[in-house]
């Protein structure tokens, strides 16, 4: 399988006041397409950094972030931005949806901000919301949603644009361990049946092997990769 | 106790723009309160002192009019009233010519007493004296603007002409210009000994007496005493030189006014203290939680949070007098006439005013937010603490209804209220009709959002449609919409009203007129009219007999004006508006004693074609029938039409009021060569050009004066508008990172962010004029009540700027979230908010 992301020599550097703090160093890793990758450590690792960092949403101290083959630094916003549109879905640990939004509306978000008409694009949201398990819970807000739905969601909106790459920051961390567990079914399927490579920051071991890897991240180090 | 005070205090402290809003808040509507209330009191002492500068402290005065037996009085008759009376002061009053280095011929208005007495009525601060002895014989005080003017100094001597003569005084002393001597327009006051007038006016008679100067002790009833010296004084005029009672009648309609205005801007400072407590209370929530958790009471944790809304309140009242006070400064001296301006300002307020205006500052502050404090108070402890308080979104049906019903009584209200209660029913209709819309606003929101998606789509795409949608439900963006709505409603209703009143209302006398010149002249009879139309620019004389204060016998009201009118000229000089054949109407009027009424006293007063009416005449109680009625704003409404010939017979006026002339070329000129030919006459003469322009300045400043109310409720809104802004950028972090997440570039932000801005101040502009207009429904109403009816003009610029006004107002509060979205911490954002 070819890497579909690349880090190289990555460094992170945090200025706290007058303190500088080092969140991440010299962070080397490839991700091949199609796997299914767990990143764990403890809190203030730089776990969730390195997540940030590979989806664009941060910026690197130094070192570089492959794409695709693409160098992130190279790109301008609107080029940044169109990537995470349509090559990287996010998925967070507090959902992060728009809450006067209908289920429908914040599925959709990401194939409005692409400018591509809503229209076109309901027999993909039909099959996801059935992906999801949601079809009945359409039209309702995130308010009126538990917390696994809310969660499911959110995967529905980072999968309606077909992305390759699904990012999920500890997807599972807001949600009781049945639910969670049922997050993480979905997760692997996803991966299984429509090969999407998928990078999951998670303190859960039990979620951490649903992927194929596990790299173990201390103090801003890769410290192993299982 | 202590440690919440304390933790209530730093935050206070810290949330400075918020704090500064609530007080900015409570201070502006007790501040306007106080001024609203001090500005009747004020303005009729103004035209009280400009009114009393003639006539001093007298209570009464007693003078000879047309149909008196002599042009004299004798003060000896008033022997037997004496008793009541602090001062009787009897002087004489005639006039003088000076033809100053005969270019320019002056008329001085004299008035013939003793210095002493003089000082009794209405003290004369004089500068110095000549070295000549007493004041006596021929000698003169002139006002020291009049001697700088003419270049007299004490010791001068003045040639004046009198009665055909010409006499010269020396100038005994020069007095400042108050009083009797502050002089307004271009009337010259002079004092002379009166034995000195007398014996010029009365050969050789040295103590003449045409006007008596009462003074009343203290507790002397003034209208029994003034009934009791008509007893005396039969066929002479008695009465009180300033009619205290009319003119505080006259400015209540300003009063009111204000007073709505003041109703406005206390609604929209309710609505921010509300809004705003919400969001504190919410804030202080973990601190609820945790002093509760900890043994603290509900009622201590609700008396924390009250003791901050009244510490609002009390600071805001403090500063709102003080402050007050100098509103009420600013309204006064911008309403007063130039010609006043030199009396100097006093201001007059009552400790009670003070209180009051202190007591709705803490009101408003307590009333506003009791209801956040009491909602957080029901809040079960362990629902805060675990913060698992229902988030679900509330049904809106009851506030929807609440609306729905506020708007039915606005429209119900007005036109049903009997008329005693018009004044507090229709300005409690007109904030029922904001009310009602501000609740039904998220509603209303909803609707526009579905309709903006569509045109959004096409105009900006997609984000144009995300745009839309944030809308919806966005409580920061409906409170910033209700803000708009209220300052943009509040404004295009005084300006519509203003608008109505400059463009309408103080012009109807010249647009409903068919003349060019005004004039009045004491003594002016058919004669004189003749005379008229050989000076030069004269085409058409209309002469008129008129008198104000006419009681309608039985109904307990005096109309404004009553009109003799010579039937065959007046119809053509004015424009009347009225049903039938005009012509034969105003013939009808020769034919008996009959009257044409305006159609606002019908509607007051209750009459019908073919009714009589019974007006209490000089001659006594006369019957009239009522045979037509017109259309007309003159006199506020308030007039009747009789025939000169009845009029003259019924009230003794035998000459005319007034002169109406119609000029040929320009009218300034044919003014000019009146007042050169008829200046010993004392004419008072303007164009209607001129009328016209006066009325509209005497409106203009009260009018603009309340559109500064207007503006403040603006500012209040714009400040209330950033704060909401800057709240709802903090609360959307998490949202606007989320969007980037999801791939929205830098560029796809600012412009969905411009895109809300810009559409909330569309609607905030939409839904201030749907509101202005509805409150401006309740405004004929009002004018009504006060009897000051007017057309309402609605003026297409005001609704185009109240557009762009909205739509700029929410644009240039949005730049800085704008700004600060771009540099957005996304992790921080995302992770952390």
């Amino acid at each position: 399988m070819p890497a579909i992301i690349e880090s190289v020599a990555l460094n992170k550097t945090y200025t706290m006041g007058r303190v500088d703090v080092e969140v991440l160093k010299d962070i080397n890793i490839t991700i091949d397409e199609g796997e299914f990758v767990s990143i764990m450590g403890p809190s203030g690792s730089g776990k969730s950094t390195l997540l940030y960092l590979i989806g664009g949403l941060d910026k690197p101290t130094s070192g570089r972030i492959r794409i695709k083959g693409r160098e992130m630094a190279d790109m301008k916003d609107e080029e940044e931005s169109k990537l995470r549109r349509q090559e990287i879905g996010f998925i967070f640990q507090f959902y992060n949806l728009i809450p006067n939004l209908n289920v429908e509306e914040n599925i959709m978000l990401p194939i409005l901000l692409d400018g591509k008409k809503l229209k076109d694009y309901k027999k993909e949201l039909d099959n996801i919301l059935e992906i999801v398990g949601l079809t009945d819970r359409r039209h309702h807000t995130p308010r009126e949603l538990s917390g696994g739905q809310q969660q499911r969601v959110a995967i529905a909106r980072a999968l309606i644009n077909e992305p390759d790459i699904i990012l999920a920051d500890e997807p599972i961390g807001n949600l009781d361990s049945k639910t969670g567990m049922e997050v993480m079914e979905l997760l692997a399927r996803i991966n299984k049946e429509k090969g999407k490579t998928i990078i999951q920051v998670t303190h859960s071991k039990e979620a951490a092997e649903y992927g194929q890897r596990i790299i173990n991240v201390k103090d801003g180090k890769v410290s192993e990769i299982i | 106790m202590g440690i919440i005070v304390k933790y209530v205090l730093r935050n206070i402290i810290e949330k400075k723009l918020r704090t500064f809003l609530i007080l900015f808040s409570i201070l502006l509507s007790s501040a306007l309160f106080f001024a609203s209330q001090a500005v009747t009191d004020n303005v009729v002492k103004m035209f009280l002192a400009d009114a009393r500068q003639f006539y001093g402290s007298t209570d009464i005065m007693v003078y000879p009019e047309k149909g008196s037996p002599s042009p004299y009085l004798k003060i000896s008759q008033m022997d037997s009233f004496a008793p009541k009376t602090e001062y009787v002061i009897g002087a004489l009053q005639g006039s003088a010519y000076y033809n100053h280095e005969r270019r320019e011929t002056v008329t001085i208005n004299l008035r013939g007493t003793t210095l002493e007495d003089m000082n009794i009525i209405n003290p004369v601060f004089i500068e110095g004296t000549t070295d000549e002895g007493s004041f006596s014989g021929r000698k003169i005080i002139l006002s020291k603007k009049a001697a700088e003017k003419y270049g007299y100094k004490i010791g001068d001597s003045i040639k004046l002409e009198i009665q055909g003569e010409f006499y010269r005084f020396t100038i005994y002393a020069v007095a400042n210009p108050e009083g009797f001597f502050a002089e307004s327009g271009q009337t010259v006051h002079a004092l002379l000994p009166k034995s000195t007038l007398s014996s010029i006016y009365g050969g050789g008679n040295s103590n003449l007496n045409n006007i008596i100067f009462v003074g009343l002790k203290d507790g002397i009833d003034l209208n029994q005493s003034t009934e009791e010296l008509k007893g005396i004084y039969k066929r002479y005029g008695v009465e009180e030189p300033v009619p205290e009672e009319d003119m505080k009648r006259n400015v209540q309609s300003m009063s009111v006014g204000f007073m709505m205005m003041t109703l406005v801007v206390g609604f929209m400072s309710i609505f921010i203290i509300y809004t705003s407590f919400k969001v504190i209370t919410l804030e202080r929530l973990p601190m609820i939680g945790t002093f509760r958790s900890i043994g603290a009471t509900r009622r201590t944790t609700d008396l924390v949070l009250l003791a901050e809304s009244l510490l609002y309140g009390v600071i805001g009242g403090i500063i709102g007098c003080v402050l007050g006070v100098g509103i009420l400064y600013l309204i006064v001296s911008f309403i007063t006439p130039s010609y006043m301006k030199g009396y100097g300002l006093s201001l007059v307020y009552t400790p009670a005013q003070m209180g009051s205006a202190f007591l709705v500052a803490v009101l408003i502050s307590l009333a506003s937010s009791v209801i956040p404090i009491i909602k957080t108070s029901k809040i079960p402890v362990k629902d805060i603490v675990l913060n698992s308080m229902d988030k679900k979104a509330k049904s809106k049906f009851k506030r929807y209804l609440l609306g729905a019903i506020l708007l039915v009584l606005y429209i119900l209200l007005p036109p049903l209220v009997p008329e005693k209660l018009a004044i507090a029913a229709d300005s409690i209709s007109m904030m029922f009709s904001l009310i009602g819309v501000i609740l039904l606003l998220p509603l209303i929101t909803s609707g526009f959002v579905l309709l903006f998606e569509k045109i959004y789509v096409l105009l900006f795409g997609n984000i144009g449609v995300i745009a839309a949608k944030n809308l919806r439900q966005n409580k920061n963006i409906l409170n910033n919409i209700s803000l708009l709505s209220i300052a943009i409603s509040s404004l295009l209703m005084i300006t519509t009203i203003s608008d109505s009143v400059l463009l309408e209302v103080a012009s109807f006398y010249t647009r409903s007129s068919n003349f060019d010149i005004y004039m009045s002249m004491p003594g002016a009879g058919r004669s004189f009219e003749q005379s008229l139309t050989s000076v030069d620019g004269v085409k058409q004389v209309c002469g008129n007999i008129s008198t104000n204060g006419i009681e309608v016998v039985g109904k307990d009201y005096k109309l404004v004006s009553a009109y003799g009118i010579n039937t065959e000229k007046f119809p053509d000089f004015f424009l009347f508006d009225m049903e039938g054949d005009k012509k034969a109407q105003f013939e009808a009027l020769n034919k008996e004693r009959s009257l044409i009424m305006s159609n606002n006293l019908r509607e007051k007063l209750g009459f019908k074609k073919g009714d009589m009416i019974t007006l209490k005449m000089n001659k006594g109680d006369v019957a009239y029938k009522i045979i037509a009625f017109q259309n007309t704003m003159l006199d506020n409404g308030s007039n009747v039409m009789i025939s000169d010939k009845f009029f003259k017979a019924d009230t003794g006026i035998q000459t005319y009021t007034e002169l109406f002339i119609r000029s040929e070329g320009d009218p300034d000129k044919t003014v000019a060569a009146i007042k050169k030919k008829y200046i010993r006459n004392q004419p008072t003469i303007t164009t209607m050009k001129q009328m016209e322009k006066e009325n509209y300045e005497i409106n203009s400043s009260v009018f603009r004066s309340m559109e500064a109310f207007a503006y403040l409720t603006l500012i209040i809104g714009i400040f209330g508008i950033i704060n909401n802004y800057i709240i709802s950028f903090i609360e959307r972090k998490r949202s606007l990172a989320m969007y980037r997440s999801i791939g929205m570039s830098k560029r796809q932000t600012i412009k969905m962010m411009i895109v809300e801005s810009v559409t909330s101040g569309l609607i905030g502009a939409i839904m201030g004029i749907t509101a202005g207009l509805m409150m401006i429904y309740t405004v004929p109403y009002v004018m009504k009540a006060l009897f000051a009816p007017m057309p309402i003009l609605l003026n297409p610029l005001t609704f185009v700027l109240s557009f762009l006004l909205g739509v700029v107002i929410t644009f240039v509060a949005s730049i800085s979230p704008i700004m600060k979205s771009s540099k957005l911490n996304l992790v921080t954002a995302l992770k952390y908010e």
